[in-house]
Parts: C-alpha cells; structure tokens; sequence
C-alpha cells in the first residue's frame, strides 16, 4: 500500500460517514469550441485528425463530430496534400508524416473559431536493441516483465511513450463474427516497475511515459509488468485457444507537445474526484480550440517468448 | 549595523539621562502550583507606571525612590496590592491567587490592551481553550486559535492556520521557543498540542516584535507548564478519541517542580479486533497518535533557573497481512506490512539568570526534528529445488527536517520608560527532501533521491519599548537574518515598529509596519496539513519569501472588563512558492525546484474584536472582512487569483458561561464566505493510443483557478460540563459535547458526479453532521 491508497482508503472511511448534497453553482455555458485529436505518427501512411466540439460540463450526450470543416495544411511551411472525410469527423489526407518534419494544421468551420495547431515530428527513431520476457511473481501474482533496451541519444531532451499492444480482430455486431482482415491496434495495461513511491499516472496505464531525465545519452531499460493473460490467447472470444498470442511492444519517441499533453489527460484523470488535489489544466497545442495535433517517431518489435 | 550602533547609543543617552531610580524586580507566581505567570501586570498607582512579567514571569520595574503602592494583575487571579517603601532596589516572588469567586468583577486600575503597544495580537488562557467546544471531545488549542479574527481554519475539521491571508507554513509555531514543523495529527483534524500541558498561548498576527523572525504571517508561542512545586498533582480525562493523563509535583520543594504529561488514541485498540476478525485472523491493521510532553526545572538561587523541556509526538498507522500454506509438507509463509509514521520531537535546555535588577539573561539550547516514514515490506517462502528460502524486500521512503539551535536573549529595564530587548540566535538545519530506499534479496540495494541539504540560519535583534511621553509609546526595532545554504547566502535587514497613542484613557489608536523574511518553504499539494508535505530551503533558484505588512487600529477597554480592536491590515507577499500545474508531487529527485513556480500573494482586511475576559460570561465576538489573492506568472496565465482560503466575511462567537458553581456551558458559532474553488466548466474528447487515436477519456476544461465559491460556512458547537469537588481527593468533571448542533452540511469539495436520479451535477460532500461527545476529566 502506499501513501495515496492509504489516505484514499482513510477519505473513502470518512466519506462513507459523511453526506452529498446537490449544489447549484452558476457556471457559466460558454459557446463551443473546436476539438482536434490527431496523431502525426512516422508508422501511418497518411496525416489524419478527428474533429467535434466543447460541450457543456453537466452535458451527458455524446462528443458530437464535426463535419464539413475546411482543412489546410503546410509541411515546413509549403501548402501539401488535401483532406477527405472518411469518416463521421474524422479528416484524411494523402500526406504521409516524416520524421523531422513540422506540420500546421488550419482547420475551419462555419460557427466556430478558426484553429490551428503546430505539430512537430522529433528527427531521430530510437532503435531497440533487445526485448526479452520472464516470468516474475509479484505480491503472489504471476506476472511477466518485459525488459525494453534503448539507447538514448546524448545531448536532447526526449520523451518516450512505451506500449505493448496486439492487432485484435474486429468483431462484426451484424455476421456476429471476427473479422480476421480488418484488425484494429489493442494496448494493454502495463506498470512500469520501479516506481512504487512515485504514484504518478503516467506510469501505468495502456502506456508509460518516461523523460530521458537520468539516463540522457545512456542505454535505459524500461522494466514493463503485463499481466500473464494477455499473454495466452484471446481472453474475450476464444477461451480453448491455447496459442499463445503475439504482442508487439513500441517505442515512442515524442515531441515534447504531446508528451506533456498525454501526461496532463493521464493526472487530470487520476485527480479527479481527490479532494486533495489541485485540478489540472490540460494544456494542448490547438490555437483557438482543444486537443492536440503533435507527433512521434515509433519503432516496434515483436515479443518472443523463449519457452 | 550601523543603525543598530546608532539606536543603541541614543538608547544609553536616555538610559543615563534619567537619573535616580530604584528598581523592584522579580517573579510572579501562582500562589499553589508556583507557575510563574507570562504577561502579570506590576503598576504603581504613585507614578502611574507598570510592566508585565516576561516569558519566564520575571518583571523589573524602575521607579523614582519613595512609598509606592503596588498593584499586581492577572486575568483569572485576585488582584494583590501592597505598599513597598522603595529606598534601593529590591527583589521580591509574589503569590498571587486564582480568582474563585467569578461572581465579582474586579476591575484593576490598569486598562490592558488600550496601553500596550503591541497590536494584532491574542492571548489565550488555558481555561477557555478546555472550556469551549470540541470536535469529538478533543480540546484543540489550534481550533481555539482558529476562532479569532484574522485566523482562518481551511478545511472542515483541519487545524490548518491561516493567518491574515498567509499560507500554513508562514507561522512560526513555538512550544517553549522550539519551531515544531508538523502541528497536526490525524492529516491535520488534531493539533499535536496538548492543553493539560500548556500554559499559556499567544498568537501575533501583525506589528511583530523584532525578538521573533524567521515567518511571516504568525507567532504561535505556546509555553508548556513548569509543574507544580508546591505538592504533587496529577489530572486527566477518558474521552472518545483519547485518553490523557498529567502528573506535575516538586522533587525539592519551592526548588524543583516536574511536570509529565501524556495522550494517545485508541481508536486501533477498538477497531484492530474487527479487522481481525472479519479477515479470519489474517490481517491486522490499525491507526494511533500519541503525545508526550515533559519538563522539569530547577532554581539553583533566586538568580538562576534552568528548564529542561521535552515533547515527542507520532502518528502510526499500518497494516499487516500473514498468511501460510502446505504444499508437501512444507509450510510456507507470506507477510505483507505497510506502514506510515511521522512525527515531530522537540527539546530545550534553558538557562534563566538574573544579571541584576534590570538585566535578565536566558540562554537557550534546543534540538529539533520532524520525520515522515512510508514503508513498505514483504517476506515469503519459497520453493527453491526442495528447500524452503525466505525472500523478502523492504521499500522504505522518508523525509524530514533536523535543526540544532542555541540563542542568547537578554532583557534589559534601565528605566520606567524603556523595555530593552536584545538577542543572538543561530540555527543548523538539515534537510532531507524525500530518500527511497530499497533493501531485498531479490534484487540488489538501492538508495534513490535527493541528497541531505545543510544550511545555516542566524539572527539578531534588537527592540526598545519606549514610553515616550504620558500618551505615547512606540516599540521599534530591527531584526537581522541571514542564510547560508550550498555556498549561497541571503540576508534581510527586518526594521520592526508599532506604536500606540493614548486618546483617552483606556482608548488608544495604534499602528504598525514590519518587514519579514522567510527562509524555509513547504512544498504542498494541498491546503491540509499531510505528512507528504516537505520542508525545504530556500536555494540558489528558489529566494527566500518576504512580507511586508502595515496595520492601524483602536483599541479601548471598558471598566465593567469588556475591550474592543478595530483593525485593518494590508500585507504583500513575495517570492512564495507553488507547483506549476500538472506537476507530479511526490518527487524522488533534486527536481523539486524544476517543479515549481514562485509568486506574490496579498491579503486586505478589517478586524474587529470585541471580548470579555472576567465575570461570569467570558468570550469574544469577532468579525472579519478581507480579500486575499495570489499571482503567480505560470499560474492562471499570468492573472491574479484568489487564494483558496480567501474568506470575504468570517464570523465567530466564542462564550463560556457560568450558571452556578461547577456548572458551566460554552459555545461556539462560526460562520465563513466559502472556499474558493477550482471547477470544470467544459469537456471534450481525449485522444487515445488505441486506434489511430480518436476517441479516447474525457477531458475536463478548467478556466480561472479558484473562480468559483463553495456555499457559505456555519456550524454552532455546544458544551455543557459539571464539575464536582470531591474535597481532598480532587474534582471531577463530565462534560458533554455537541460538534454542528444543527447539523449543518458544510461543503468539504465539490465534484461533478451523478445524483440519485442519475442526473449528471455539481455535487458538494460533507464530512462532520452532528457530532456528539463525552469526557470524564478529574484532578487531584
């Protein structure tokens, strides 16, 4: 147990003793605004965004998509590409990200605010030298830590994202079956070892994000607890299957944008509801609007289990 | 330097100037315990002059040579008057009894607050501290201190003190001249002071004397009992929470006096055989605080005294799973133990002497430390090709603060119109800002985090209490401090004033101004008081805070015993500190300073105080309005803002009455603006890792930190005790307590959740409804 579940627990004792009252306070209804999430990720053939809008505090309806926005981007400063959507608010372009490159994104609907956002892809990839497995038992769990060498590059800053995830199957509500062909990405929960004091967010969850703080220019090796499960199989749809799955793990160097902007969604989440905690501002990187349109370099490895 | 050599000579220029003058000095005391008695009042009715007794009970009052009739007064105490042919200078212990018969108002010749210069300022008796509500039953000499305008309480049930707009680690919080750190047990719903220990209170919120530094927005000094010399007593209380026991006596009679006293909880005696049970024997878990506090002194000659003081107090909580198992005939076993502890110790060595009739000299020693400990520990056996190996791994993380003081103090009454006080302080800090440890068999010993930091504090002042005429009188001086820490040193020159102008008699206008500087800063996420928060120095980045603070004011006293305070003040804070937003709290490494971000802070108000302190009915009525607000550039976007604890109107009715004899009911009411709060006004979706990324958590908008305001405060708390003499073997008191009468739902935080029709609102939770207590307290 460690301090924030101790005084979690000691809060949920007094709480459970206390009492709630609705409380009317006059916040006001400001008129929405834009929301861009995009990635600019060296892995995927083209830039693409979503788009929808700000809603109310005390709504409870669905983040509604935006279409119909005007859209233009420039790729170190020159006009590139065109953008189709494909999907409801989701914005596609022919343009494919390249490492080093910087990105602004105008996006513009009748309405709203104007926004635009700077997006930078950080100019090196960084290689993983080695991966391997154990099995380890922890608190009387089994569990499996997967050690992920990198070297740092010396002399800049990095921010690493670190993930494990497997390509999961679609499953179709109208056929009721898999659809092997058209899979989608799945990360699943990790801990980053090592930092049972630190009780920051940002250090378990569907990923890790790591400053290159006490090992710039060294080799790091990120110490990843995945529960065994995962491991074995499909746990959701095919409980006989005794294959063991594949799970690729992937390192992420970030632009200090979406870094920071990951890592303050993850504590905004974390503090919410914890009467002892300053709220947090999020802070992304979208002019006039909300979200974050910023970019990583990402190299990936498949994990092999030695038997 | 050359000012403090300046004011030194005039003050000798005026010293010899004065002529011939005979001085009566000596102690005041309690005439049965022999408690000598902090802030007695010695007047002459002859020359219209008096004093009041120092931090020890000693006074020294020159006087023109004649017949005098003196008077001595104490609130709670019978006037003593007697007639002293003053030929040459004389040195005399006077006895003074408690005042039993409350039915007569006894009115001294001498106005009290009216005449002092000294302004802002609060002296509590440790009879209203006992006699005034509690929650749970729990006397709390914080809370009594939080029911005075100008002091604002934080959060429901926190003894967190907020003065005049000042963050909780501006107030210099002394027991018997030691700073403790940490006041709080329980996350700050108990203050770690005893009041069976305590003998007096007295909190300076403004126009601070030059003789106290190092804060800056109070003085909280609290000076512990001496013991009884006379005979052996003891008193002590069961109650809800806590049990308490004093025993004080003398070891050589009118020489020696000790004094013990002890209080711990038991909750975890009560709760420890549930958890037990309901877990099948398996875990065990628990939660106590205790304190302990002794002193002992010792007169060598009517010229030398020595105090030996002492407090240590902990805060424990932990929690132990054990389990065991056969697998081939063998049993293995597993253990798992958290625990937290933290706590603070205090020592002093004290050494009064008497120089001569108008020089008194105390040399003080003390030793300090404040300590926070999570741990974290597992063993197990396991199966190692046939035999049984236990493994274990100890997770250990600690933080702290350690000081080493001495100090010099003299004081020095060379005539009927100067009160000198002069001083040299220096202390040695030690700084440990968060070490994790880890010790296995697993893997390989490490120590993680930031290295010990030393620094040194030193200071040195000077301050006049001269009577400048029949109407005037100005207390001016200068304090200097100094800091030394990683080869980096800062220094502040603090010029110190206040004055008060006599209207009329017993109605006086005052007014003060005064420089602080603040080298130790708390790093806190929060306004509660939790053990996580560290102490740390001021650095090379991170400068030292600083106040500067002016106030005016009325004060008057009535005859019937009844005075009135108007104030108001207006204090501006520099260089405090905070963290940036979103910045991650708990740190392991010397990047606390990259975390942070420094700012100003400013606090407006008026103060009224209106009280009585004898008769029958005792209390106070205050009222204050103020505006406090922070700015910080990282915060906020640059933009001023309030402060959390900033409280437009705040009220409090504090009263002890006496029905008859052994019957007597108190009660408090507190009404206060709500908290400033923080609150999201929007959401939006997140981006995920999953799937290109477009749909991920909600995202929560925030704009304008602390922009909105929780419901008001207000919570009335009922006491009703009847005390019984039982002769020789001493009192016993029951005493029934009611914590928010009317049971008020007082905002604690608000929260955007479901209500029971599963509508999406602002949600506000409460923590204390009516609360009910009993105590059974006894002396002998």
């Amino acid at each position: 147990m460690n301090i924030k579940s101790f005084i979690i627990v000691l809060s949920v004792v007094i709480i459970l003793a206390s009492c709630e009252t609705v409380v009317d306070i006059d916040v006001p209804q400001e008129s929405p605004s834009l929301v861009v999430n995009g990635h600019l990720n060296t892995d995927s053939s083209s830039i693409s965004f979503h788009l929808s809008k700000t809603d109310f505090i005390l709504s409870e309806s669905d983040f509604e998509s935006i279409s119909g926005a005007n859209v233009a981007l420039k790729e170190n400063g020159e006009e590139v590409g065109s953008f189709r959507e494909t999907a409801d608010g989701v914005y596609s372009s022919d343009v494919a990200p390249v490492m080093g490159n910087t990105y602004e994104l105008t996006v513009a609907k009748e309405g709203f605010n104007t926004v635009t956002a700077i997006g930078n892809i950080p100019n090196e990839t960084i290689e993983i030298i080695d991966v391997s497995v154990e099995e380890v038992d922890r608190d009387g769990f089994f569990e499996n830590l997967v050690k992920v060498k990198i070297k740092d590059p010396g002399e800049v800053s990095n921010f690493y994202e670190v993930g494990i995830f497997s390509y999961e199957p679609v499953y179709d509500f109208e056929t009721g079956e898999l659809n092997e062909e058209d899979s989608v990405i799945n990360f699943v929960y990790l801990e980053l070892e090592g930092t049972e004091f630190e009780d920051s967010p940002e250090k378990f969850g569907n990923t890790v994000l790591v400053e290159d703080l006490f090992f710039n220019g060294l080799e790091y090796e990120f110490n990843l607890l995945v529960n065994s499960y995962y491991f074995s199989g499909d746990p959701f749809f095919d409980d006989d299957d005794d294959d063991e799955k594949t799970l690729y793990v992937t390192v992420r160097n970030t632009s200090e944008d979406y870094y920071e902007y990951v890592r303050s969604v993850k504590i905004q989440n974390w503090n919410d509801g914890d009467p002892f905690a300053e709220p947090v501002i999020v802070e992304g990187n979208i002019q006039n609007g909300f979200g974050i349109f910023a970019g990583f370099t990402s190299n990936t490895e498949k994990i092999e289990i030695e038997n | 330097m050359k000012y403090l050599i300046s004011t030194t000579l005039l003050f000798l220029v005026c010293i010899l100037a004065h002529g011939q003058t005979v001085t009566i000095s000596g102690y005041i005391q309690d005439h049965d315990t022999g408690e000598n008695l902090i802030g007695a009042t010695v007047y002459s009715l002859n020359d219209k002059l008096g004093t009041t007794t120092n931090y020890y009970g000693y006074f020294s009052l020159s006087l023109p040579a004649g017949t005098k009739e003196i008077i001595v007064s104490y609130v709670g105490y019978e006037e003593y008057r007697f007639t002293e042919e003053l030929k040459s200078n004389i040195t005399k212990t006077i006895k003074i009894k408690t005042d039993l018969v409350l039915e007569e108002v006894v009115v001294t010749g001498e106005p009290e607050m009216a005449e002092r210069t000294q302004m802002s300022t609060i002296n509590l008796s440790t009879r209203d501290i006992k006699a005034l509500p509690a929650l749970l039953g729990e006397v709390d000499v914080l809370k009594t201190v939080q029911l005075m305008p100008g002091v604002q309480s934080g959060n429901e049930g926190s003894s967190g003190i907020y003065v005049r707009g000042g963050g909780p680690d501006q107030n210099l919080i002394l027991l018997d001249g030691v700073p403790v750190y940490n006041a709080s047990h329980l996350f700050g719903f108990f203050s770690v002071f005893n009041a069976d220990a305590i003998n007096n209170v007295n909190v300076i919120k403004g126009g601070f004397p030059a003789r106290y530094g190092g804060r800056l927005s109070s003085v909280i000094d609290i000076s512990m009992k001496e013991g009884n010399n006379q005979s052996f007593h003891g008193e002590g209380s069961i109650g809800l929470v806590s049990s308490k026991l004093t025993l004080e006596g003398p070891v050589f009679s009118d020489k020696t006096s000790f004094i013990l006293s002890g209080r711990r909880t038991y909750i975890d005696a009560l709760a420890s055989p549930i958890i037990r049970a309901a877990s099948q024997g398996t875990t065990r878990a628990g939660y106590y605080f205790y304190d302990l506090n002794a002193k002992v002194n010792h007169r060598f000659s009517d010229n030398d005294r020595v105090y030996v003081s002492a407090y240590t107090g902990l805060d424990k909580g932990f929690s132990r799973f054990s389990e065991s198992y056969f697998s081939n005939n063998q049993e293995y076993e597993f253990e798992e133990y958290a625990g937290l502890d933290w706590g603070n110790l205090t020592t002093a060595v004290r050494w009064n002497h008497v120089f001569g009739p108008k020089l008194f000299g105390n040399l003080s020693a003390t030793y300090s430390k404040y300590e926070f400990d999570v741990r974290s520990e597992f063993s197990e056996d396991v199966d190692e090709n046939g035999s049984v190996v236990r493994e274990d791994e100890k997770i250990r993380y600690f933080s702290g603060i350690r000081d080493y003081a001495l100090r010099m103090d003299f004081d020095y009454d060379p005539s009927p119109n100067h009160a000198i006080k002069a001083g040299i302080s220096t202390t040695h800090h030690r700084f440990n800002p968060g070490v994790l440890a880890l010790n296995s068999t697993i893997q390989s010993d490490t120590t993680l985090g930031a290295t010990s930091r030393d620094a040194l504090e030193y200071f040195a002042y000077v301050e006049d209490d001269y009577k400048v005429n029949e109407n005037l009188k100005v207390n001016m001086g200068l304090h200097y401090s100094g800091f030394n820490v990683d080869g980096i040193s800062y220094h502040s020159l603090q010029p110190r004033f206040s004055g008060r102008y006599l209207l009329s008699s017993g109605f006086s206008a005052k007014a003060s101004y005064v420089r602080m500087a603040q080298f130790i800063h708390l790093l806190t996420n929060s306004g509660v008081g939790l053990p996580t928060d560290l102490w740390v120095p001021s650095t090379g980045q991170i400068r030292p805070q600083t106040a500067e603070q002016f106030a005016i004011g009325l004060a008057r006293n009535y005859e019937s015993g009844i005075e009135i305070s108007l104030e108001a003040y207006d204090k501006k804070m520099d260089n405090l500190i905070a963290y940036k937003e979103g910045a991650s709290y708990l740190s392991l490494d010397n990047s606390w300073e990259d975390r942070i971000t420094i700012g100003q802070g400013r606090s407006r108000g008026i103060e009224l105080f209106v009280g009585k302190k004898k008769g029958k009915l005792t209390g106070w009525v205050g009222y204050t309005l103020s505006k406090t607000t922070r700015q910080f550039d990282e915060l906020n976007e640059g933009k001023e803002f309030p402060y959390r604890y900033d409280r437009r109107h705040d009220v409090s009715i504090a009263s002890v009455y006496q029905i008859k004899k052994g019957v007597e009911i108190s009660g408090a009411w507190v009404y206060g603006t709500g908290n400033a709060i923080t609150l999201p006004i929007g959401r939006y979706r997140g981006i995920s890792q999953n799937n290109g990324g477009f749909s991920g958590n909600e995202v929560q908008i925030y704009e304008g930190r602390n922009g909105f305001r929780t419901r008001a405060y207000h919570r009335l708390d009922l006491s009703i005790s009847w005390t019984k003499d039982k002769g020789k073997r001493g009192t016993r008191t029951w005493s029934l307590g009611a914590y928010n009468t009317y049971s008020r739902a007082n905002p604690f935080f608000v929260n955007v959740s479901y209500d029971r029709q599963g509508n999406k609102k602002f949600i506000q939770y409460s923590l204390f409804p009516f609360i009910p207590s009993v105590r059974y307290s006894f002396k002998f």
